[in-house]
This record gives structure tokens, sequence and C-alpha cells, in this order.
């Protein structure tokens, strides 16, 4: 394995829409099952109705989710998943911030 | 962060509820009576069907509005899926030893209590395990405990003739424990009024 440089190291890019701890969350909560509705990410995540439909807005026009609305019977439900760039793009994150602080000392 | 263990407890949550113990309980108790009640044993198996109704309309009408639905991943799925099949396939082994082992002369050695008690200890800790569900390391013991104490009145008999009453007794306490958890539960997660997503501009 090489050790990247310091110089090298400050160009490591950190994507933002992901990097805000409210979206980590849900990206985080959605990165690890295939999908879940709105009710479930709003009871892991621990984040209000208005934050969770803020967030999810943003990552939707940036693609990284894909929303899909529908009804059981007489309810609502909205069913969210992560789509293919999305995934790449948080594996891709978690890389870059691993390289981030591989050179700190604990 | 730890993607591992938040898969682990997303794959969990529906043990939150207390359900499955609930379940557990229900069953024990029919296969219980069951015991108990021999001679009209035939009538009472019809109940199997309660714990099932019961476990389809909680998770529909208490679970999911309470905590939402969730699709695990695909790995998850395969890996329950195989599980299941492995618990049932050593289930039905056990199954056909004791059948063998009735008409055989190592009877015992086949039926031996300590086989049986190891064999449900295995199941229960391996489903802790690998369902991530930790209460069940406990019931491991619970169960394997009230196998043992059955036997024990059956061998000697003394006040309670039949060891299937501590089988009744230790269903009522799972179903005990199991509603603690369902009321915490319940508490920890009201009806939601209205949950939608709601595009924001």
């Amino acid at each position: 394995m090489t050790k990247k440089t310091n110089d090298e190291n400050q160009q490591v890019e950190i994507d933002k829409l992901i990097h805000e701890p409210a979206r980590l969350k849900i990206i985080t909560q959605l990165y690890v099952v295939e999908s879940a509705d709105f009710l479930f990410l709003m009871r892991q995540t621990g984040l209000s109705q208005g934050n969770v439909s803020g967030h999810l807005s943003k990552l939707e026009d940036a693609a990284y989710v894909e929303i899909k609305k529908g009804y059981i019977g007489k309810r609502p439900q909205t069913i969210i998943s992560l789509t293919k760039k999305g995934r790449e793009l948080f594996k891709k994150y978690i890389k870059n911030m691993r390289e981030l602080f591989d050179d700190l000392d604990e | 962060m730890n993607l591992k263990q938040l898969e682990k407890n997303t794959a969990a949550a529906i043990f939150q509820t207390g359900l499955v113990e609930i379940v557990i309980g229900l069953i024990w108790i029919v296969s219980s009576l069951a015991m108990i009640f021999d001679n009209i044993s035939y009538y009472i198996d019809i109940l199997f069907v309660v714990p099932l109704i019961f476990i389809i309309l909680a998770i529909r009408y208490i679970a999911t509005p309470r905590m939402g639905m969730v699709k695990l991943a695909r790995k998850r799925m395969r890996r329950n899926t195989w599980f299941m099949v492995t618990v049932t396939a050593f289930l039905v082994i056990m199954v056909i030893l004791t059948i063998i082992g009735n008409g055989h002369s190592n009877a015992e050695l086949i039926n031996g209590r300590w086989i049986i008690s190891g064999i449900i200890f295995f199941i229960c800790t391996t489903i802790a395990y690998f369902l991530n569900f930790k209460r069940m390391y406990l019931y491991a013991f619970l169960f394997v405990g009230a196998f043992n104490l059955s036997e024990e009145i059956r061998e000697n008999p003394g006040i309670i003739s039949d060891g299937a009453y501590v089988y009744l007794f230790f269903s009522f306490v799972l179903i005990i424990i199991g509603c603690v958890y369902l009321i915490r539960f319940l508490k920890k997660y009201p009806l939601p009024e209205k949950v939608s997503y709601d595009k924001k501009n």
C-alpha cells in the first residue's frame, strides 16, 4: 500500500452532500438495506419528518436516492432506496474519509 | 460508524417489539395443552393457528404502523434463508433420531437428556448469534432448564403429575417478558398521526 503525502491528502474531495450529519445518517441507513419506507428512516435516524423530507429532496435531486410513492390499502407509503450512483458515491466517500485520516496519529 | 453493526441492528429491529417472545410463548402453551390433554390433542392442535394469526396481525397492525417497513439487503435475506433451512434440517434430523431411537437398543443414548438439552441450547444460541437476537442467549438457558425440570418431574412425579405444566409455566414467563417489551415499544414508538414524504423545493 502506498502512503500518500500530506499534499495529496489535502486534495481528497469530500462529498458535501453526503458529509452533512443528518444526510449521512440517512444514507448510511439506506446503504445497509435494499429499501426502507419513510417512517422506518425517521425512526432509525431519529430525525423529524420535516428534516427527513428536506434532506431526501436534496438527495433525490442529486439522484443519490430513488423515491417511490404508493399505497398499502388506504395508507400512503413512500419507499426509498439508494441509487447505483448513490451507492457508489457513498463507497467513494468512505474510501476518501479513510484516506483523509490514514496518516493521523492516534 | 460501524456499518456491519448498523446492518445487524436494522435486521434485528423487529425483536424490540417483544412479539417474538409472545408468539413462542403461545406456541409453547398450545404444545403444553396438547401434552396435558393428550386424549383431545387432535382438537388442541388446531389452536396452533392462533400464534400464526397473531404474528401476522401484530406485525401488520402494531409493528409496521409504528416503526415502518424495511426490505433487508439481499445478502442478509439469503443468509437468513440458509439459516432457517439449516435449523429446520437440524430439527428434522433430531426428530428422525428420536423416532429411530425409540425402538432401538441404544434408545437411552439417542434419547439422552443431555443430547436434547445440547441440541436445544445449540439451536437457541445459533439463532441468537445469526439473527442478532441477544435475548435468545438467555432463553437458551430457560428452554434447557424447562426441558430438564419437566423430565425430572416426569421421572419423579410428585405434586405436579405432568411435566408439561412446567412448560406451561415457562411459556407464561416468556409471554410476560414479551408483553413488557411490547409495552416499552408502544411507549417508545407511538402511532404517528400522518407520516408522508413531501418534496421540498
